[in-house]
């Protein structure tokens, strides 16, 4: 982990307090920040990589499950990764404002607020790309901010084997399976990097 | 006969009509493009069979007075857009003309396979709002699970997320103290039609899941 703590911003370890750091709030509702499964650590691990080459040298800053984003009254989220360029807005108790980047690894407890109300207020509150990584479908779903809500820009999936064999013969189009962000166009992820340690033999 | 998809393709040139001349492809018309359908993976079909069977069966209870129809109809939503739903419930049977059904169901169910995923939740889902379905579901095969969208204004917006967690699961997110989610549902639009998840993933599940 040596290569981790090396980039992780210091603001993040001398100004959040540790107790901060549990608690989300979510629509009015404090709510603790769970564990994720090992499929969930797994891919959070394997993303920190190009994210942290990409990052190294860059006034942007890495977020990981450790920066409270304070965006409304009643909504103080805990990504799992956010990328903040205007480091200025962070503040002892968390960054005031949104992060440009946003992403969240689903998890079946946190499904329906990532895809849900947090959708919805990461949209409404300027972040400029949301990305939902969803490890059983070893897939990566890109939304963008259109004019305050987050609109869909692709889907990134790897397909099981003989399924990509047969859509190739009927010439479908196959979803890519490496993707670059929009608001970063040289951060690049291929999915079965980031999905090496959960995918089955026939993918 | 199956016509090659490059032959089908230079029909579009010609009246949209002509089309109905191969009825033996199985083809949508999303945004403009002809996009061809392929056969579903038996994950797929089995859980899209299984909703058919409790709606079709909930509606029929119901005296016939909406109708469900499983991939096998023609939706025309706008000129550019006419969709196969895995799933559709119509109501107003007036829609339904001797080829088609003209306008919005009142439910959609996708079932999602990797090359359709991006239109069900992006394109499909808008268009499906805008024109006025009231309720929508993504049914995911693999994290056996169901996403209700609700029309509010024009746009689908989430409403519920159910899911069966694998068995050893729900301990470890009660000992953590998070809400796990519900395993059966009721349509908002139909609030007598009941959905259980167990049934519909039935032999969808892996083993000892």
């Amino acid at each position: 982990m040596g290569l981790l703590q090396e980039y992780l911003p210091e603001i993040d370890s001398e100004k959040i307090q540790s107790e901060e750091r549990k608690w989300e709030l979510i629509d009015g509702i404090p709510t603790m920040l769970m564990p994720g499964a090992p499929g969930h650590t797994y891919t959070n691990v394997n993303m920190l990589i190009p994210f942290y080459l990409h990052f190294k040298n860059s006034p942007c800053k890495v977020f990981i499950e450790n920066m409270k984003f304070h965006l409304t009254e009643k909504d103080r989220f805990i990504p799992d990764i956010a990328v903040l360029c205007d480091t200025s807005i962070v503040k002892k108790d968390g960054a005031h404002g949104p992060p440009d980047l946003v992403v969240e690894v689903l998890s079946p407890t946190t499904a329906r607020n990532d895809e849900g109300h947090k959708m919805r207020i990461y949209g409404e509150s300027g972040v400029k790309e949301y990305w939902i990584v969803d490890i059983k479908n070893y897939s990566i779903r890109v939304y963008v901010n259109q004019g305050g809500k987050m609109e869909l820009y692709d889907v990134y999936m790897i397909t099981p084997r003989e399924e990509l064999e047969f859509l190739k013969s009927e010439g479908k189009t196959i979803p890519a399976t490496s993707l670059n962000s929009l608001t970063f166009p040289d951060l690049a992820m291929d999915l079965y990097e980031i999905f090496a340690d959960v995918l089955p033999e026939d993918y | 006969m199956a016509l090659p998809a490059e032959k089908l393709e230079q029909r579009l040139t010609q009246p949209q009509h002509n089309l109905r001349l191969v009825p033996d492809i199985k083809w949508e018309l999303i945004d403009g493009a002809i996009v061809m359908m392929s056969p579903g993976k038996p994950g797929h079909s089995r859980a899209s069979r299984n909703i058919f069977r409790k709606i079709d069966h909930f509606l029929q209870g119901q005296g016939g007075l909406c109708e469900a129809f499983m991939e096998n109809i023609f939706v025309r939503l706008t000129e550019d857009n006419r969709f196969i739903p895995d799933i559709a419930v119509i109501c107003d049977k007036s829609a339904v003309t001797d080829d088609e059904v003209n306008g919005p169901p009142d439910l959609i169910v996708e079932v999602l396979s990797p090359s359709t995923a991006k239109n069900d939740r992006g394109h499909k889902m808008r268009i499906y709002g805008k024109t006025g379905v009231k309720e929508y579901w993504i049914v995911d095969p693999n994290n056996f699970s169901i996403e209700v969208y609700m029309n509010n204004d024009g746009k689908m917006e989430l409403d519920g997320y159910y899911a069966i967690l694998p068995k050893t699961d729900p301990k470890f997110y009660k000992e953590i103290g998070q809400e796990i989610p519900e395993t059966s549902f009721n349509s908002l639009t139909f609030p007598e039609l009941n959905i259980d998840l167990y049934e519909i993933f039935a032999d969808v599940l892996p083993e000892g899941y």
